[in-house]
């Protein structure tokens, strides 16, 4: 081999290494874009997904609070109208006193409160003495005591089989009575306030019942 | 004497061929080298590119879910005040009835025979 001759072989090897070169660099770059490019692409997929999510649950927690405060308008309302028809209740006793109330009077109506009273009190007593010896005093504010008469206490005494009379202690109440053995160990109160207390889970639905569930059967 | 100068000649241009083939090489590599610098410099455009983008579309993707959720409540409450004044309505015309309930509890007269 002639020294021009290897001259151009050198020429030639460097000219294929250099394309070679290249080449491989064309190719490591072209892979390397691609690569990052798919990468890419996944991670914002991924990335929009999560935030999709987080603004979907975020949607919902607007709403469910929107549906929370709907229930409480409801509530509200429920709440007020039921407030309301015990105030007016408690108010109306006033009237009742005075034109009675489906047809009963009032005196009719503490003579009810008493007799119940009575009754709960001699069944209690039962146990530990005979009814014929106990004895039971009605106390009243000023204004009911005017409605209690003698007679009608007679007649709640033989109807409950003790003596029942009426106590010189007034009560300050809207209206009704506590009745209590005489020896002070055992007491009813069927004062209005004191049923409203007693009886209020029971009233409660039945206001609810009449206000807003005849609307929805 | 004569082909000891051709000799060194020929000797030289092989060197420099050589030379020259070394430099080729050497340029093709840094030549290489830039060009994957070049395309990592890319990368890093398009990545903080693509950062942005990945921003721009969550906070427009959180912004629309939002004002969905904005709006379907609102409907909601609106729905609700409604009602709730159907309500008040309806409770108000009742409370007479349900005055009369409570009395006749706490009157007592729901128990007594009659007096």
């Amino acid at each position: 081999m002639g020294a021009s001759e290897l001259v151009e072989r050198i020429k030639e090897e460097a000219k294929e290494e250099q394309e070679r070169i290249l080449r491989e660099a064309r190719a490591q770059v072209e892979e390397l874009v691609k690569n990052a490019k798919a990468d890419i692409e996944e991670r914002k997929k991924r990335f929009i997904e999560a935030e999709s999510r987080k603004a979907a649950e975020n949607k919902e927690r607007i709403i469910r609070a929107k549906r929370l405060d709907a229930k409480k308008f409801r509530w509200d309302v429920e709440e007020k109208a039921i407030k309301r028809a015990f105030e007016e209740a408690l108010k109306r006793v006033q009237r009742v006193k005075e034109e009675g109330f489906r047809g009963k009077s009032y005196p009719g109506i503490l003579a009810g409160l008493i007799k119940d009273a009575a009754l709960s009190i001699t069944a209690g007593s039962e146990r530990s003495s005979s009814s014929s010896e106990l004895e039971l005093e009605v106390v009243l504010s000023a204004e009911d005591a005017q409605f209690v008469t003698g007679e009608m206490l007679k007649e709640i005494s033989g109807e409950v089989g003790c003596e029942v009379r009426l106590s010189k202690e007034r009560i300050k109440t809207v209206g009704g009575v506590i009745v209590r053995r005489s020896d002070g160990r055992i007491e009813v109160n069927n004062t209005f306030e004191e049923r409203m207390k007693r009886l209020y889970p029971g009233l409660r639905e039945d206001i609810v019942k009449v206000l807003f569930r005849a609307r929805e059967e | 004497m004569n082909l000891r100068v051709m000799a060194v000649e020929a000797l030289k241009e092989i060197k420099k061929a050589e030379e020259e083939a070394r430099k080729l090489v050497e340029e093709a590599k840094e030549e290489a080298a830039g060009m994957v610098r070049e395309a990592e410099n890319e990368l890093k455009e398009l990545e903080a590119e693509a950062s942005e983008d990945m921003e721009r579309r969550a906070k427009e993707i959180a912004d629309k879910y939002a004002k969905e959720g904005e709006d379907e409540g609102e409907a909601i409450l609106r729905e609700a005040k409604e009602e709730a004044e159907k309500l008040r309505a309806i409770a108000e015309s009742r409370l007479e009835n349900a005055v009369e309930a409570v009395l006749v509890r706490i009157l007592g007269l729901n128990k007594q025979a009659g007096r």
